[in-house]
């Protein structure tokens, strides 16, 4: 009896000196599925499969030039087994900088399709990142971070991931949970570096003066231990993507009334600083200058707070919006609309 | 003698062949000399935690071993054998040296997109008889190019069985998109210049933009720290990924909904 509580023991034990570590198993039930970009050669970037007929998701900067990507571009990508392969440039968000490129050649049913996790991710969790050299260990900080992306002005939740190391090429790197399902795409990176010789260059004398007391607490902030600060685009914005390329249209559907605005210097309310001429906010009757104060009855005292308010509505609904023009007060009914479809951006 | 040739492996593999290198002919010094190389590249990857592996980094470091000349005939042959195996997918009919000759010579790209590959399967053959009747019999009416269009939906239920080439096409209502895009930056661009990230800042309406450098650190719940992250997507940074930088306020950032 005594014997074979010990050989059990001695096969636990063996068993998992010998089973792979869980970030091997999750990397390597992914890597089949991502696809690692090239342009002349050189790695720029990674796409990860979102549908059984060859769609893939990339970040645009994986692409090209930043910005929209011209449908009808070749791409050229090579997969986990080393063969290399085309994809075409379907279509691109602006909003998000995310591209749907479509395989030239592809097998249904030959590789696991990735989805977007439906769980939020629990801060201080540990990701696995995929960059363009392999996969990356991270590890997630928070959710709901406030993103504006240029030069769109389009509010965009983002998530603070942070990322082993400064070298790699992060740009467009896919971020999975232990799941392995999608968890963020990362668009953006603190630019550490070009702050720190920003701030080492004022602590030595070269920019004149000192060291300024919020610069560094910056300095002490980011970048700790040679990692990275990243910002992924978020789960939820991600399902709206990924459901709006997969759609046969392949537009994605971004709710907007066709408004700009800002913080209202004046006190309380946002200030609406232009209107798109023709947008759902014009018939409406709302005018630049005029400062919104709620919607569908909920105070808004920040411009981050109506845009997150807005991007959580769903196309094809109407808001209940209330501003002040003067000393006048109204109410009026907006309708939400798809910024692709309505406004062209 | 044998035994003498096993020893000069082991010896080379373990790195104390330098000391013999002038024994060697030119061509065992140039194979000592990739075997060093490509040692080195994969003695790299030591550093690198054993789940972070990935063919890439492998790839990588076995091409850093390897000469320009070498990469480039070893990019040679991956495009060679891709060409290769895409003639998988022609039917038998279609088949020809000129297809094996694209193949070989990496333009498989171009043959792809040629008429006669935009049918597929059984229907193939059947379609290189209609198209050679055309071609031969009804003057004038060749072969037109069979493009899907990126506008036509192509339904996602089903597998792709057929090349996809999705082309753009002008979009009449394009024209009117772009005014209004031109108008709304004119008018929007500049109040957010009050916050530009880099070059000298703008002032607008006496308010003094932020300065990045003097951000001050937020935590990470935005909706009740009123942070913003804004992210420059004409910027990347060294790393790849586009620039983003921490505002812990943002008074004079115009933000579209």
């Amino acid at each position: 009896m005594v014997s074979l509580i010990v050989a059990a023991m001695a096969f636990q034990q063996a068993a998992t000196r010998q089973a792979p570590p869980a970030e091997t198993v999750l990397w390597k039930s992914v890597e089949p599925s991502v696809v690692v970009l090239l342009r002349n050669g050189e790695t720029v970037g990674v796409a990860a499969l979102i549908h059984d007929s060859g769609l893939f998701l990339a970040h645009t900067s994986a692409v090209g030039r930043p910005g929209v990507q011209t449908p009808g571009k070749q791409v050229r990508g090579r997969l986990a087994s080393g063969t290399e392969t085309n994809f075409l440039v379907v279509t691109s968000d602006e909003q998000t900088q995310l591209t749907l490129l479509r395989a030239l050649y592809w097998e249904p049913g030959t590789r696991r399709v990735l989805k977007v996790s439906g769980q939020p991710a629990t801060p201080n969790v540990e990701l696995l990142a995929v960059t363009t050299a392999g996969p990356k260990s991270g590890e997630f900080v928070a959710d709901g971070k406030a993103g504006l992306m240029r030069p769109s002005l389009r509010y965009v939740p983002l998530s603070e991931v942070r990322m082993e190391g400064t070298d790699e090429h992060l740009g467009g790197a896919f971020v999975f949970d232990s799941k392995g399902d999608i968890v963020g795409v990362l668009g953006a990176a603190l630019a550490t570096d070009e702050t720190r010789k920003s701030v080492s260059d004022q602590a030595t004398g070269l920019g004149g003066g000192g060291l300024p007391g919020a610069a560094r607490n910056a300095l002490n902030t980011f970048g700790p231990g040679n990692q990275t600060v990243a910002y992924a685009l978020g789960r939820e914005v991600l399902q709206r993507v990924v459901a709006g390329f997969v759609s046969p249209s392949h537009e994605v559907q971004h709710p907007t009334i066709g408004i700009f605005f800002k913080s209202n210097p004046g006190g309380r309310g946002v200030l609406v600083e232009s209107v798109m001429s023709g947008s759902p906010s014009a018939i409406a009757g709302i005018h630049a200058g005029d400062v919104i104060t709620q919607v569908d009855g909920q105070a808004v005292n920040s411009p981050i707070e109506l845009a997150a308010l807005l991007f959580r509505k769903n196309v094809g609904e109407s808001v209940k919006v209330q501003y002040s023009r003067g000393e006048r007060t109204s109410v009026t009914d907006v309708r939400v609309v798809s910024g692709h479809d309505e406004l062209g951006r | 003698m044998k035994n003498k040739r096993i020893e000069d492996i082991l010896r080379d593999a373990f790195g104390e062949l330098d000391g013999d290198l002038g024994k060697m002919t030119e061509a065992e010094r140039t194979e000592h000399e990739k075997a060093r190389l490509i040692r080195e590249g994969l003695r790299s990857l030591a550093i690198v935690p054993e789940h972070q592996l990935s063919n890439e980094r492998l790839h990588s470091a076995i091409l850093a071993g390897m000469t320009p000349a070498e990469r480039i005939e070893h990019e040679q042959a991956q495009r060679i054998r891709e060409g290769l195996l895409a003639l998988r997918d022609v039917p038998e009919c279609q088949l020809s040296n000129e297809r094996l000759q694209d193949a070989i010579l990496s333009s498989a790209v171009q043959s792809r997109r040629s008429p006669s590959w935009a049918f597929a399967g059984a229907v193939a053959c059947t379609a290189m008889v209609i198209v050679a009747y055309q071609t031969f019999f009804a003057p004038g009416t060749g072969p037109a190019p069979v493009v899907l269009e990126d506008a036509e939906p192509v339904p996602l239920e089903q597998p792709i069985s057929a090349p996809y080439v999705a082309i753009a096409t002008p979009d009449p209502v394009e024209a009117v998109r772009d005014e209004v895009r031109a108008e709304l930056n004119r008018s929007t661009t500049a109040a957010a210049d009050g916050v530009r990230l880099s070059g000298e800042p703008s002032y607008r309406s006496g308010a003094r933009p932020l300065d990045p450098y003097l951000m001050t650190p937020v935590s990470f719940d935005a909706e009740t720290t009123e942070g913003i992250v804004v992210v420059d997507s004409g910027t990347t940074t060294r790393n790849g990924a586009y620039m983003a930088t921490e505002l812990a306020s943002y008074g004079e950032v115009v933000i579209g909904g």
